[in-house]
C-alpha cells in the first residue's frame, strides 16, 4: 500500500511536469514540424503512462489474490482455498483485460484491438 | 462557449493525462473519482459529454451509464467508455447500457479527442 502510494504520487508530480511542458511548448510552436514532432513525443508518453496503468490493474488483481491466501493461510475460512480450480476460475473473474485471459489458460496474447469502437 | 466534459476514472493520473488531452483540444474538462461521485457532480457540472472507465470503486462505470440513460436531463449525453476491458462481452454490455462508444487502453489521445469531436460536435 505504501509503495502504490508512492508510486501515485510520483505518477502525479511527474503529470503536472508534463501539463507544463505541454503548455510551454505550445508557446513554442514557431515551427509546425517541430511542434508536430514534439507533438509525436507527448502522445507517446501518454500511451506509455496508459501502458503503466494496464500494469498496475494486473497487479492489483495478482496481489489481492495474494492477500486472499495469505488471509485463508492466516485462518480467515475459504472454501475456494480447498478446491484450487474454483480458486482459479475466482481469479480469473477477476480479470479485466484479454491478454491476462490468455496468460492465464498459457495461450497466445493476442494485442487488443485499437482505435475506436462506435455503437 | 467551450463544450464541457466530464472524465471519470479513479485513477487520478490517468484523469490528468485525459484531461490534458481535451483542454489541449479545447473542452474545458470537469473530473469524477467514480460512477458515485460522477453521479453527485451531474447537476452542477451539467457535461456535453462523458468519459468514463468501465472498473471503478462504488460505482462503475456501466452502472453509472445506466444511470445516465435513465436520467430525465442527461439521458441523451454522449457516453465514450474508456477502458482496459477488451472482451466482446463487455463491449455488447455496453452498448445495452447506452455507451455511444468503446475506446481500449492504451489510446492516442488524437483517437479520443477525434471521438468526442464526432459525437459532440
Amino acid at each position: 500500500e505504501t509503495a502504490r502510494l508512492y508510486a501515485e504520487n510520483s505518477m502525479g508530480e511527474l503529470l503536472s511536469g508534463f501539463a507544463m511542458l505541454s503548455e510551454h511548448l505550445d508557446a513554442l510552436a514557431s515551427s509546425p514540424e517541430s511542434g508536430r514532432s514534439v507533438q509525436g513525443e507527448l502522445e507517446g508518453i501518454s500511451v506509455h503512462l496508459q501502458s503503466q496503468d494496464r500494469v498496475a490493474q494486473m497487479l492489483h488483481a495478482v496481489t489481492d489474490d495474494m492477500q486472499r491466501m495469505t488471509s485463508y493461510l492466516n485462518g480467515r475460512d475459504d472454501p475456494a482455498a480447498r478446491v484450487p480450480q474454483q480458486w482459479l476460475h475466482r481469479l480469473e473473474a477477476s480479470y479485466t483485460m484479454e491478454d491476462m485471459k490468455a496468460t492465464h489458460h498459457n495461450q497466445e496474447v493476442v494485442a487488443p484491438p485499437s482505435g475506436v469502437q462506435y455503437f | 462557449m467551450s463544450k464541457v466534459i466530464m472524465v471519470v476514472d479513479d485513477s487520478s493520473s490517468f484523469r490528468t493525462v485525459v484531461k490534458l488531452a481535451l483542454q489541449k483540444a479545447g473542452y474545458l474538462v470537469q473530473e469524477a473519482g467514480d460512477g458515485q461521485e460522477a453521479i453527485d457532480k451531474l447537476p452542477t457540472v451539467k457535461p456535453n459529454l462523458i468519459v468514463c472507465d468501465v472498473n471503478m470503486p462504488r460505482l462503475d462505470g456501466l452502472s453509472f451509464a445506466r444511470h445516465v440513460r435513465a436520467h430525465p436531463v442527461h439521458k441523451f449525453t454522449p457516453i465514450i467508455m474508456l477502458t482496459t476491458e477488451s472482451q466482446e462481452s463487455k463491449k455488447e454490455e455496453g452498448k445495452a447500457a447506452g455507451v455511444r462508444a468503446w475506446i481500449t487502453k492504451p489510446f492516442q489521445p488524437s483517437q479520443l479527442v477525434d471521438a468526442v469531436k464526432r459525437l459532440c460536435p
